[in-house]
């Protein structure tokens, strides 16, 4: 067969790269497995697709973008396509009208979430990782650790950025303002809120194991379902809007919480809860299930 | 080392591994064959630990791989070599898989070298061709130095400098004390390059034996004979247990005794033998006569055992 072909030359050449390439000299270089080198691997894996750099850099554009751009239109500066505009064109506080733009920035730190926790088992990546990091919990774990550490930056300038310079858009045109002050623990509640959003993609990407599907449930749990529940459900069901995920942290985005909403404080407790429940469901089926 | 003791899989109704027990010893390169759908794969996936076992287990050098220290430097496997991502470069790949035992880019550049990769090492992996995502995959099974080899189909794709190139790997890697696991479909390649072979069907291992045990102990084992005084030699060579077919005149070809014994015995009568060689069937047929015979055994006993009854009875008559 083919054999034949090869010249003893490059028989020997061969086999002297290997020898040289997989000599037991790399042996002394392998270090144990431990969590901060698992860390380490996700961290090379989070930045070497370009989707995530390219998904946050869109985070910080759209929150800090959205946010200057309503500022403008509820001073007049700029005349939105409708005709409307100037002051009284939005009925919200100054805050939330800047923050406008963290509501289209949950499709995308959401979509990016879903990516890392989903990408490696539609690619099948996740045997490769599970075969060099046997303990899953430990992947699970450093996945939502190295995303939070990426996604925090970005919340943090983006609603900052957002907050800075819409209120300067507000204040030079004469509209209403908050300052940092009055608005800090809605900041943080902003801040708080992409990330949280971010890592339920993760852990419904490791529930579905499918791209699509794990952002469709989140975009539909998140956006769709408190919508379809106040219409379609009778009254008396109200009392369970409040409790899902986008309402509850809606008591913790705002200056003042909303009237028909969870008070603040049982609104980071049931946001927190929704977390708990998606990354632990995450966490025991990664662990139960063969990948 | 690899240990597999009643290895057990089940998916749903299908047994697809079945009391499994074998061990992969060291120095050697360990032939893994199966027809499609005879668990190796699975088995493979199960040593790994992506499997849980419905029972039984498997140990990698003494104990479960799941509680190795530093994992890919005790067993590097490559099961697929689409198991990528597609989005990432083949050296952001081979960095962040490295990283989980601390090697860092010096040794994942020594091994995009060695499997002829450094020029493309910036390029998506989901860019690859087949034999080159082959040649990354085989790059992430021997990153970490490992003792234990496992590579499921690893010539599929490449093309024949680069087949020639991984036989001389595993046999190094052989050489140098390490334990080989190696599964492929092409038996010609397999022949020339395992020296043991583990066999399995459905399941449950067939044969777990020397290359070239196997081949011998397989049917199809006859001696080969040209001669001119055919008649003469088949009277010569008559015996319970000696076989003896012809398809033309003068030319014999003798199960059941040796070339060597031929050839006494032919030298003894006087008689001329113009060819005298001994046939083996080639790895391919001994599997084929194997796995067939296997299936023919799970899928229809009922039609299989009277076969054996009645030979035993013919046995019984000629004995009285």
């Amino acid at each position: 067969m083919s054999t034949d072909l090869q010249t003893p030359s490059s028989r020997a050449a061969t086999a002297e790269a290997v020898t040289r390439g997989t000599g037991t000299a790399a042996r002394d270089d392998v270090s144990r497995l431990t969590f901060s080198r698992v860390l380490r691997s996700e961290w090379i894996k989070l930045w070497s697709v370009r989707s995530t750099i390219t998904m946050l850099l869109v985070v910080v554009a759209v929150v800090i973008g959205f946010g200057a751009l309503a500022a403008a239109v509820s001073t007049g500066e700029v005349t939105p396509a409708d005709g409307g505009g100037g002051p009284g064109q939005f009925a919200i506080d100054p805050f939330s009208l800047v923050m406008v733009g963290s509501n289209f920035a949950v499709l995308l730190v959401g979509t990016l979430g879903a990516l890392v926790g989903a990408r490696e088992f539609t690619s099948g990546m996740i045997r490769t990782t599970v075969a060099a990091v046997p303990r899953r919990l430990a992947v699970l774990a450093a996945k939502a650790i190295t995303l939070t550490v990426a996604l925090v930056p970005a919340a943090v300038v983006g609603v900052l950025g957002a907050f800075v310079i819409g209120m300067a858009v507000l204040s030079g045109g004469g509209g209403a303002t908050v300052t940092l002050g009055a608005a800090g623990w809605a900041v943080i509640g902003t801040i708080a809120y992409l990330l949280g959003v971010g890592l339920l993609g993760l852990a419904l990407g490791f529930l579905f194991r499918s791209i699509a599907g794990s952002i469709s449930t989140l975009i539909g749990g998140l956006l769709i379902l408190p919508g379809i529940i106040s219409v379609l459900l009778p009254d008396s069901w109200g009392e369970i809007l409040k409790y899902l995920p986008s309402n509850a942290a809606s008591s913790f985005m705002s200056i003042t919480p909303p009237a028909d909403m969870l008070g603040v404080g049982a609104g980071v407790a049931v946001f927190i809860a929704w977390l708990v429940l998606a990354l632990g469901a995450a966490g025991y089926v990664f662990r139960s299930r063969d990948v | 080392m690899i240990e597999v003791h009643e290895l057990t899989k089940r998916f749903g109704d299908n047994l697809a591994v079945d009391h499994l027990s074998f061990t992969v010893q060291p120095g050697v390169i360990t032939g893994f064959l199966g027809p499609n759908g005879a668990g190796k794969s699975t088995t493979m996936r199960l040593i790994l630990g992506l499997d849980r076992p419905t029972s039984g287990y498997a140990l990698v050098n003494g104990r479960s791989y799941v509680d190795s220290t530093a994992p890919i430097s005790e067993l590097g496997a490559l099961l697929d070599a689409r198991n990528a991502d597609k989005a990432r470069s083949a050296r952001a790949h081979l960095r962040a898989l490295g990283a989980t035992v601390g090697l860092g880019a010096g040794r994942v550049d020594e091994l995009l070298e060695v499997v002829g990769l450094t020029d493309v090492a910036q390029q998506k992996a989901g860019s690859f061709s087949l034999g080159m995502g082959q040649r990354l995959g085989i790059a992430a099974a021997l990153l970490g130095d490992p003792k234990v080899v496992m590579l499921d189909e690893p010539v599929n794709g490449l093309d024949p400098d680069g087949i020639l190139w991984i036989r001389n790997l595993l046999k190094d890697l052989a050489a140098e004390g390490r334990t080989v696991l190696l599964s492929s479909h092409l038996m010609s390649e397999m022949a020339l390059t395992a020296e043991h072979l583990l066999v399995i069907g459905r399941g449950r291992i067939m044969a777990d034996t020397p290359m070239q045990r196997f081949i011998a102990n397989a049917t199809g084992n006859h001696v080969h004979v040209v001669t001119p005084d055919g008649a003469a030699l088949r009277d010569l060579l008559a015996a319970p247990g000696v076989a003896v077919a012809s398809d033309a005149p003068g030319v014999l070809d003798v199960e059941g005794i040796t070339a060597q014994e031929i050839g006494i015995r032919a030298a003894a009568a006087g008689l001329v033998l113009y060819e005298l060689t001994p046939i083996e069937p080639s790895l391919e047929e001994a599997f084929m006569t194997m796995t067939r015979d296997a299936v023919e055994f799970h899928g229809s006993p009922t039609h299989h055992r009277p076969e054996t009854v009645g030979a035993i009875g013919t046995a019984d008559k000629d004995a009285a």
